[in-house]
This record gives C-alpha cells, sequence and structure tokens, in this order.
C-alpha cells in the first residue's frame, strides 16, 4: 500500500467548490451586500448578478429565465413540488428509488388524502414505460421520477417516460440533482414540466438551489411574504450563492464532455485495477449512469466497515447501509433493484469528480485490496517481500503490463466467426455459411457508446448483429444478469482485459441485437433499442 | 448486549473492554473472530491509536450501543 494521502470520491455527497465559482462570489459576500429589492442605485449591481445569475443557468437547461426559481437546494425544490401536488389533491405516481425529499412528503401527500403509487424499476434501476403506464390512473396526475439516481447512478430515459406521461395529460417533475453539469439536460428535448437543481452537486455552493417551473404552469407558492422569486419563494435572495450556482453550472456544463471523458477513464482504470488484483465484487447500476459514479458490492463484507477502514486510510466514500443505534438499515433503493440484504449491506458507493485523477483511481483500489484481500497486498508489499515478514504468503508477481491497443477501428467483416457452443449446448453463429454469404452487402453499422462500453456492430440480413473486432465490452455484470456464464465464456475466448473494458479481438459470432447488447453492456437489455446508428436511430428503425 | 470477555489476540492483553471490543466488530466485521486491544488493532489497520480514539467517540456520540 503506498504512502497515506487524502482521496475525496464522494462527489455525489457533494463536491468541492470550484475556484472559479469562489472568485465569482466574493464581491457579493463583502462589498455588494446590498439586498437586491431595494430601489436605491447600491442595490443595481446585485439585482443585475441576480438576474444574470437566472439567464446563465436558464441557458444551461434551455429554459427562460422566468421559469427559474431560487430555492435552499434540491431538498426544498423536492418539497416544493409535493406540496403543490397536496394542495391541488393531484395523483402522485413516483419511483421507488427517489430521494427521501421526494418520498417522505409524497408519504406525507397520501396520508393528506393523495393516491400514490410507487414504480418498481429493474435491477438496473430504469424505471420501464410500461410500468409507468400501468400507474397512471388518471389524467392531471404528477408524475416525479428523478434524472439520474444519487447511489447508483443510473441515468432514466426521461423523453419517454414524460412523452408517456403527456400522453396521459400529467405533469412530469425530473429531480435533476445528481445529474445537472454531469449529463447534458435540456428540459425542452426531454419535454419536462418542472426539474429540481442544487448547486453543491456540480462544484457550487452550498444551500443554494433551484426548480423550474415550465411557462403556462400555475404551482403554488412555496414561501409566502415577499415579491421575491416572483412571489413563489419569498425570503431575502442569497446573491453570492445564486452568483456561486450559475458560474458553477456554465463552468461544468461548458466542460461536460471533456469531464465525462476523464471521468469514464477512471472509473476503468479504477474497475481494471480491483479486476487485475482477483477482487470479487459486483456492480449496480446501468450501463447508462452518471460518470464516475460506481455502486460496488462485496460479499461477506460490510458496507460501514468498508467506509470507515478507507476513512482511516484517507479515502472518503458512501455506503448503501448504515448502522444505526439498533440495526444496520439498508438502503431503499439497494432493496428496489432487488439485492439481497446481504449484498445491500456489503455495498459502497465511490463517486468520482473531475478533480480526482488516474492515481486516486489506483489507490483507492489499493485501499479496497488492502480490505477485502489483505495477503494479496501482504504479498505484494516490498517490505513483506525483503523482510520475509511472512513466509507463508506466496507472492505474487506483478501483473503484466497492458499491451498496446493497436487498433480500435472495427475490422470489415470478410466472414464470420466460428460457432460458438453455449452451456446449455446450443450453438451460437450456427448457419456460419449463409450468415457469411448474406452478411454482404449489410444494412449498415449500429453503435452502443456508454461509459464502459463501447462496441460497434454489423446488422447482417438475418436480423443477427456482429460485434466487431475492436469493440470495448463492459468489465463488471450486474447482479442478476443472468447470461453470466456465456458473456464469461465469450469473454475468454475472444477478448482481452484493458484499462477500457474488454477488447474484442476478433468479430464476434453474429447474435441476436438483445443478446448482443447484453454482452456488451453487462446486463439484460432490449437490442432493438440500445443499438444506435451514426445518427442515433434506434436498430428498431431497420427491422 | 452480551457482555464479552475477550484478550487481545496479538499481544494477549487481558480482559478488553467495550470500546476495544466494539471497535472490533465496527471495523474488523461482525463475524470477527478474535479481538485486538487498540494498540494492535492500530497497527494491524496501518493507522494512529488515535485515529481509532476518534472513531470510538463518533460512534459513541452516534448511540451505538456497541460502546455504551
Amino acid at each position: 500500500m503506498a504512502e497515506k494521502r487524502f482521496v475525496y470520491a464522494d462527489n455525489a455527497a457533494t463536491s468541492p467548490l470550484s475556484p472559479k465559482a469562489l472568485e465569482a462570489m466574493m464581491p457579493y459576500l463583502q462589498s455588494n451586500y446590498a439586498n437586491a429589492s431595494q430601489p436605491y442605485s447600491f442595490a443595481r449591481a446585485v439585482r443585475k448578478a441576480l438576474s444574470q445569475s437566472r439567464k446563465i443557468i436558464a441557458e444551461c437547461i434551455n429554459a427562460s429565465p422566468e421559469e427559474i426559481y431560487f430555492t435552499s437546494g434540491g431538498s426544498e425544490s423536492n418539497n416544493w413540488v409535493m406540496n403543490g401536488a397536496i394542495d391541488f389533491g393531484m395523483d402522485i405516481v413516483t419511483s421507488a428509488i427517489e430521494h427521501h425529499s421526494i418520498l417522505r412528503p409524497a408519504q406525507y401527500a397520501a396520508e393528506n388524502g393523495c393516491n400514490l403509487a410507487y414504480i418498481p424499476v429493474s435491477e438496473t434501476g430504469i424505471v420501464e414505460l410500461p410500468e409507468l403506464y400501468s400507474r397512471i390512473q388518471n389524467p392531471g396526475s404528477l408524475i416525479s421520477i428523478m434524472l439520474a439516481n444519487n447511489e447508483i447512478g443510473t441515468v432514466q430515459h426521461i423523453a419517454e417516460l414524460s412523452q408517456l406521461s403527456h400522453d396521459a395529460k400529467c405533469i412530469f417533475h425530473t429531480d435533476a440533482v445528481q445529474a445537472l453539469g454531469h449529463v447534458k439536460v435540456d428540459v425542452q428535448t426531454l419535454g419536462i414540466d418542472m426539474l429540481s437543481g442544487s448547486a453543491h452537486k456540480f462544484n457550487g455552493p452550498k444551500g443554494i438551489g433551484f426548480l423550474y417551473v415550465r411557462k403556462g404552469m400555475k404551482w403554488p407558492a412555496f414561501i409566502k411574504g415577499g415579491s421575491q422569486e416572483f412571489g413563489f419563494r419569498s425570503g431575502t435572495e442569497n446573491i453570492a450563492a445564486i452568483v456561486g450556482m450559475a458560474t458553477a453550472l456554465e463552468e461544468n456544463v461548458s466542460s461536460m464532455e471533456d469531464n465525462a471523458s476523464v471521468l469514464n477513464e477512471i472509473e476503468c482504470k479504477f474497475l481494471y485495477e480491483l479486476t487485475i488484483r482477483g477482487i470479487k465484487f459486483h456492480r449496480n447500476g446501468d450501463s447508462r449512469h452518471i460518470p464516475g459514479n460506481i455502486s460496488l458490492s462485496f460479499n461477506n463484507y460490510e458496507g460501514e466497515m468498508l467506509l470507515h477502514r478507507l476513512d482511516l486510510k484517507g479515502v472518503m466514500i458512501s455506503t448503501g447501509s448504515a448502522c444505526d443505534s439498533k440495526e444496520t438499515q439498508v438502503s431503499h433503493v439497494l432493496k428496489a433493484i432487488g439485492l439481497s440484504e446481504e449484498n445491500a449491506k456489503g455495498t459502497i458507493r465511490i463517486s468520482f469528480g473531475h478533480q480526482n485523477s488516474i492515481a486516486d483511481a489506483k489507490y483507492i483500489a489499493e485501499a479496497i485490496t488492502s480490505i477485502v484481500s489483505p495477503s494479496y497486498s501482504q504479498a505484494n508489499n516490498s517490505d513483506y517481500r525483503n523482510n520475509k515478514l511472512r513466509s507463508d504468503i506466496p507472492v505474487i508477481e506483478d501483473v503484466s503490463p497492458i499491451r498496446e491497443i493497436e487498433d480500435y477501428r472495427p475490422s470489415k467483416i470478410t466472414c464470420v466467426n466460428k460457432p460458438f457452443s453455449m452451456p446449455n449446448g446450443t450453438t451460437v453463429g450456427e448457419n456460419i455459411e449463409n450468415a457469411t454469404d448474406i452478411s454482404i452487402p449489410s444494412k449498415g453499422q449500429f453503435y452502443i457508446r456508454t461509459i464502459g462500453c463501447n462496441a460497434e456492430a454489423r446488422l447482417i440480413s438475418n436480423g443477427k448483429i456482429v460485434i466487431l473486432k475492436g469493440s470495448i465490452l463492459r468489465v463488471d455484470a450486474t447482479p442478476r444478469f443472468d447470461r453470466k456464464k456465456f458473456r464469461q465464456k465469450i469473454i475468454d475466448q475472444y477478448c482481452t482485459l484493458t484499462p477500457d473494458g474488454y477488447l474484442v479481438n476478433e468479430d464476434l459470432p453474429p447474435m441476436s441485437p438483445s443478446g448482443a447488447s447484453g454482452l456488451v453492456q453487462a446486463r439484460s437489455s432490449n437490442g432493438k433499442r440500445d443499438w444506435l446508428d451514426k445518427e442515433g436511430k434506434p436498430l428498431s428503425t431497420y427491422l | 448486549m452480551k457482555k464479552i470477555d475477550a484478550d487481545c489476540s496479538i499481544c494477549g492483553k487481558p480482559h478488553l473492554d467495550k470500546n476495544a471490543i466494539g471497535i472490533n466488530i465496527k471495523l474488523r466485521g461482525e463475524k470477527v473472530k478474535g479481538f485486538f486491544c487498540l494498540d494492535c488493532l492500530a497497527e494491524n489497520l496501518g493507522c494512529e491509536v488515535q485515529d481509532i480514539l476518534d472513531k470510538i467517540e463518533e460512534f459513541r456520540n452516534e448511540g451505538c450501543k456497541l460502546f455504551e
């Protein structure tokens, strides 16, 4: 284990304040302290800053400034939405993995006469359309589904969910606290009526957030007694925090792709470092997830224990289970995705931020290894080797250097690979000769490019998919992925582990679109939806 | 909470107190077999004894029954 260092990897809990945001805030903490509501000239600069910040935030989500209402944070925004539903006596439909600032007020609404329905989620935390559809009983209901989950990072198919909600004449709210500044959020494209945001999740200051309410919607005021926020959320504005939030969001949005790229690299390196050390874990969540958000479950280890042990090594992370004075409380999110109690108790969340580095990822992987596999750490520790403190521990030689990946470009299909036998005796890639013949000309190429995987495939005439050489498959499978053995066999036969994921060394045998997308993403998936062409159209368009 | 009477599995220090037992369970897991005194635990975990004492204080403040 390297020398102890401080590694903050709990950015989903809160993120460090951006220096640029701090700089922007300073004048409003010191010299420009006027109350924005006062009519004198001293308050002019403050009013201007307020107005400019509202404009910047609106632009970041493709909204209009008058649709942005400043609040004290995400929890207040969510409570505002739920309180409005109570005032109007609306039905509420929400998912089982929402933040407590949605679930608790929703429960309160139910106790006060509102109909409340929870939507279950898939094992990767996805809200499926039929599940939402079946729970909408009346038009005019409030549908609230978070854009990205805080514990497992799963990003929902918000555009489809909002479309269905609107088709049913319902109002669609999303808690975008974890998503803003990390994934692209466009309220027009996504069809969002209301959206909650919180600054400290995207390197802004704490204690400030906002609620977006689509123009034309009449939503009850949250705090009455003043004219601030168009009379809907009274109270003297915290100008410094508002300016800091706008600066941080603008900064994060403008560097979103670069940040995602860095985080993807860190994430892959971290999982690679764990994997080469032989650490057994499974990853929770979906391949569509917030960059850098990694939920891992370890068998036979308590998440709380891991958290405190990592803390002693200078690593800050979160756990999916926490012990109160009497018993261990397991997260409702981990329960909802169907984790066993043991796995849920052994779950930790590592959420990297763009301030983290590859070295941080390696350090955390080493720290985890030293806890869950001390014999590996000790065997690889030079002190132990040189001083022979533990002669009973076998020395594991350094892992071979990662081979250079010469060519990531997909190969041209000239023939299809040999048949591959599945564990149940059936063969993938049968009718090989036939497939080879009809693959020329092919219908086109399709891609799955989500975090942890970057695959290219060709659709051949019999409706099957051939994953091409150079594709990258996700390393970690979701716990209940039912084709793990099949996947492992393919990986053993055709792939090499690299820091980016499993590199496909030769074109794979043809398989069904869903089989292929499941193989790439290491989870059950709908291949016709997940394989996209160059323009982003799903495979289903062509079949 | 059942009272555990244990000696340090490493140095043999007798009759570990409830804080030592509790922090072993917290930091080494519920299924831990054998307990370490604070000195040996700190050495085993590669940290300072003060780090362990700080953890004990925090758990106690949270109301954890292991440290009552």
